[in-house]
């Protein structure tokens, strides 16, 4: 028996399970294909056998991390300055964090190769301030990286944090100065715990765009830094080789989903039901 | 005159932008008594409360306690209790993290028996590790009293502290507060909408409206001596018809009624008056009666040993009595009565447009 | 066979993954084809320069860029629904397409200007369209004009303007066999390369991810020699860039460029029209002009002035012809090896 209240969902469910489910399902089945022709998890014991991959897996998941804690530092200002700023001033904020948003993630990419560069406004300033001996590149650097993710994916930090911020509960920060709280004190102990679930789900948001950006990461890293989406397109691209592109796919997924989980029964905590 | 003990807010005014929220609003809460802002919502009376916690600074007059001119201090520093609306806990500290909030100071030792004293005093022992969003309304009401006190603060503020809560409940927390208030003797400012829970827990009232003290003084005082026809309104119900001053002690109602008072009133004779009287203080009669006012008998209630009787005066005033339910006449609906005031008890306001 | 039945299994599967590039664009008239194109200058060029001349054989054209590894990946993953009709790759590619069955000889009866093309452009499974001849980009403004590939990695004026980009690129493996031929290896043994990558990294000046990748780091001035075809060169002073094009003195790697009609294309008439357009004379002459400044393969159309600057006739029929056959079996593997190189 179909129940009434449900059937509006049916369309979506059908669809979901359509085109990402059953895909998803046909990604596992080829990636259980061995070589010759076997089925078995031969694949993933290849990839996790050979430390260069594995290397590759780490550093994926290390770049995802390091973003996602430089995204972090990068946005404590910014949600500080939105907290204390008056109507007007948010939504100046506000637009100034949505507007990158409105370009493709390929043409601000694009915008740190120039900034990035030798020639870029970067290491002319700093070379002309004399504290490098020569201009410098960031380009295909770790460091550059980085940068240029962390400002294309900040936004996806800022703008859930900052919903929270527009109605989060004045009074319980008003309840820790009475209390005799000091202004960092007083914020952290009743502003921040209300904004942890959504930069849990910024963090969450941002460490899976950082692992998965192709572009960015191919573009600005260049060949000598190797990530999981590279390394999935070479399998596919130049190799042929499918099923193991898919048991990376796979391996890719299980492990963001991992963190993912983590993140999110942190988020369950019962210190944050509150806020939830 | 500024004694140097308990709470005194002397000459505050405040705006928001162009709106001012405060005129010249005064009052004194002596030292360990407790004090309530009752008023209509609107009035002012959280602002207040917001100028003596220092959340907000006024734009003019002083706050002192016991002594000290509190105008300028911060916040933090001014060592006051506050309990707010919704209660303002730290859902993510436990019910002891959070009466301990205030108690950083404090070395370990002497922060944890304090906690245990404040959970005793209301009666949360048992919930010392719960998290607030698991804990009930009345629970939680009790937390941020005990979070308040727990910096043994020279005085407590609280913002419709039962506001939150059920009917049922308020009035048990109420008896509590005034229990625990008898054992702290702690200057306390309430702020409330509610004249029941005002006069239930303070032995002072602070009457306000459109930013304004109206009236200070008991809730006795208060009921039977209203300085304003607004006061008088406000706290308990008041029949209020329109009269004209026709001599030193004599009044003309609308219909026509002469009033004899047993007073002189101030007032120059021709002055348009609004009279009020209490429903208790009208006696209901089915013949006419000389200072009798006529009306048109609606229902009778029964309430308790009393009736509570709705009449509907010539010019369409409503009028409302109370009388003892034995020996009384029992009218038709739509029958002629007669009310006769208690004459003694009448108040005299200039006529005005804008009472309760 | 259990090979097959592997590949079979594996490209229903991948088939459903590729269900969007199934949702082809309606097309009316005489019918029309889905041809691929290398994204950029060839894409921008065949659509304003071919898409009229089929318009008016009667077909609708409609130009999907992408890479040639690319055109066969997702050629693999869609088998019996093709997503093109028309093919653009280099013999790399085309070696890989015939061994895999997915293209079609061609009738050149049908084809109007096939007597006109040279000789070695007319080839059984499809006309060359072009000849890109290889050798080393530079920045004259920076290094002075290499000799050759020998030079880039023992001169120091070089050290630190190099780019270098991986197997996955014809221009970059043919330039890495040339090199290895020149530091005394052959197809079977790559080591000689490997081991002078390896030495020479330190002073790399990037490793790009593609050609195009490449290019815009010349544009920003972070580098100042790569290895890239006259048409990248001639592409580059488009855009305002100082940029030569050196021939290495061991001979300019060359390879054709091919359109290729697929196994089940829906429209073998159109796919005929499109390639009798892109070696019409007509065509070629604008197609020589910048920016894309394509060498010409049919015989009626001169060498432009800008080809002039790069290559003459002569240089093209001296060309190097990589063999790609020998490519083709350690591809794979000099992809993997030189991958795990350069990643620090």
């Amino acid at each position: 028996m179909i129940r009434k209240d449900t059937l509006l969902s049916w369309p979506m469910i059908a669809f979901m399970v359509l085109f990402f489910i059953s895909p998803l399902l046909l990604l596992a089945g080829i990636s259980l294909r061995g070589e010759d022709g076997s089925w078995g998890l031969g694949n993933f014991a290849a990839f996790l056998s050979d430390p260069f991959a594995l290397g590759v897996l780490t550093g994926t998941l290390g770049l995802g991390a390091k973003v996602t804690a430089f995204a972090s530092l990068a946005a404590l200002p910014l949600v500080m300055l939105y907290w204390h700023s008056g109507k007007r001033m948010r939504s100046v904020i506000l637009i100034c964090t949505l507007l990158p948003m409105l370009t493709a993630n390929v043409v601000r990419t694009f915008a740190w190769v120039v900034l990035l560069g030798r020639n870029g406004p970067i290491s002319q300033t700093i070379f002309g301030l004399g504290l490098s001996d020569r201009p410098f590149s960031l380009l295909f650097s770790e460091t550059g990286l980085i940068i240029a993710l962390v400002q294309i994916e900040l936004p996806l930090l800022l703008l859930p944090v900052f919903a929270v911020l527009n109605r989060a509960d004045r009074k319980t920060l008003e309840a820790a100065e009475v209390l005799g709280a000091g202004r960092w004190r007083a914020w952290f102990s009743a502003i921040f715990p209300q904004i942890i679930p959504a930069v849990l789900a910024g963090w969450v948001l941002v460490f899976a765009s950082a692992t998965t950006s192709y572009v960015t990461q191919s573009v600005i890293g260049g060949a000598r830094l190797i990530y999981l989406p590279q390394y999935v397109y070479r399998e596919v691209g130049v190799l042929f080789q499918w099923p193991m592109a898919a048991a990376i796919s796979i391996l890719l997924l299980a492990s963001t989903g991992v963190i993912m989980l983590c993140l999110t029964m942190l988020a369950r905590h019962e210190r944050l039901q509150g806020h939830a | 005159m500024m004694s140097d003990t308990g709470l005194h807010i002397r000459n505050v005014d405040h705006s928001y932008g162009d709106k001012q929220v405060l005129h010249d609003v005064s009052f004194d809460v002596p030292d360990g008594k407790v004090v309530a802002l009752l008023g209509p919502s609107g009035c002012g009376k959280s602002t207040i409360l917001r100028a003596i916690a220092g959340l907000i600074t006024p734009d003019r007059g002083t706050i002192s306690l016991a002594g000290c001119d509190l105008t300028r201090v911060q916040v933090r520093n001014r060592k006051l209790g506050m309990v707010f609306q919704n209660f303002a806990l730290f859902s993510h500290m436990t019910v002891a993290e959070n009466i301990a909030y205030g108690l950083a100071h404090l070395p370990k030792t002497e922060r944890k028996a304090r906690v245990e004293r404040l959970l005793e005093l209301v009666r949360l022992m048992p919930f010392a590790d719960r998290f607030p969003p698991s804990l009930s309304g009345g629970q939680q009401q009790r937390v941020a009293v005990a979070r308040a006190l727990a910096t043994d603060p020279a005085a407590l503020l609280m913002d419709e502290p039962f506001g939150a809560l059920d009917r049922a409940l308020r009035a048990e927390l109420q008896a509590e507060l005034v229990r625990m208030q008898d054992d702290v003797g702690i200057t306390t400012v309430m702020v409330t909408h509610d004249q029941e829970e005002a006069q239930a827990v303070a032995g002072q009232l602070v009457v306000m409206n459109d930013g304004r003290v109206e009236q200070v003084g008991t809730p006795e005082e208060i009921y039977d001596r209203p300085a304003s026809l607004f006061v008088n309104g406000f706290i308990g119900h008041a029949n209020q018809v329109a009269a004209t001053v026709t001599g030193p002690g004599g009044l003309r109602t609308a219909d026509g009624t002469e009033i004899a008072m047993n007073r002189a009133v101030n007032f120059i004779p021709g002055a348009p008056v609004t009279v009020t009287s209490r429903p208790e203080h009208l006696t209901l009669s089915t013949r006419i009666h000389p200072g009798a006012m006529q009306a048109r008998f609606d229902r009778a209630v029964v309430m308790g040993q009393f009736l509570t009787i709705d009449a509907t005066l010539a010019d369409g005033t409503a009028v409302k009595a109370q009388v003892l339910r034995d020996d009384g006449p029992r009218p038709e609906k739509g029958e002629a009565v007669w009310l006769s005031p208690d004459t003694s008890r009448l108040h005299v306001f200039p006529a005005n447009t804008n009472g309760a | 066979m259990t090979n097959m039945s592997r590949r079979a299994f594996t490209l229903t599967g991948l088939s459903a993954l590729a269900t969007p590039a199934l949702i082809r664009p309606a097309r009316a008239q005489g019918g029309s084809l889905v041809a691929a194109t290398f994204p950029g200058s060839w894409e921008d060029a065949y659509r304003t320069v071919l898409t009229p001349m089929v318009q008016e054989a009667g077909y609708e054209l409609t130009i999907a860029p992408s890479m040639a590894q690319d055109q066969i990946a997702r050629l693999m993953a869609s088998p019996g629904q093709p997503p093109y009709d028309a093919l653009l790759v280099s013999p790399g590619q085309s070696d890989i397409l015939v061994k895999e069955g997915l293209i079609e000889e061609i009738d050149p009866t049908r084809l109007k200007n096939w007597d006109k093309l040279t000789p070695a452009a007319q080839d059984a499974w499809g006309p060359h369209v072009t000849i890109e001849v290889n050798g080393i980009a530079y920045n004259p403004e920076v290094v002075d004009k290499p000799s050759g590939y020998r030079a880039l990695f023992e001169d120091e004026q070089y050290d630190y303007n190099l780019a270098l980009i991986g197997f996955g690129s014809n221009t970059a493996t043919m330039a890495y066999t040339e090199i290895n031929k020149a530091y005394g290896g052959t197809y079977e043994n790559m080591q000689p390369v490997f081991d002078l990558l390896e030495s020479y990294l330190p002073k790399i000046g990037a490793i790009a991810t593609s050609g195009s990748n490449q290019m815009t780091m010349y544009q920003q001035g972070e580098i100042a020699v790569f290895m890239a075809s006259t048409g990248n060169v001639a592409r580059l002073r488009e855009l305002g860039m100082p940029c030569e094009f050196a021939h290495p003195e061991t001979g300019s790697p060359s390879v054709p460029v091919a359109i290729h009609m697929v196994k089940g294309a829906s429209n073998p008439d159109a796919v005929y029209a499109y390639m009798d357009a892109a070696i019409d004379a007509a065509a070629q002459v604008q197609l020589a002009e910048p920016p894309t400044a394509m060498i010409p393969t049919n015989t009626e159309v001169p060498y432009s002035e800008v080809i002039s600057q790069f290559v003459t006739p002569e240089q093209v029929a001296n060309a190097v012809y990589p063999d790609w056959q020998a490519i083709n079996e350690h591809r794979s593997e000099w992809t993997e090896t030189f991958d795990r190189l350069v990643v620090r």
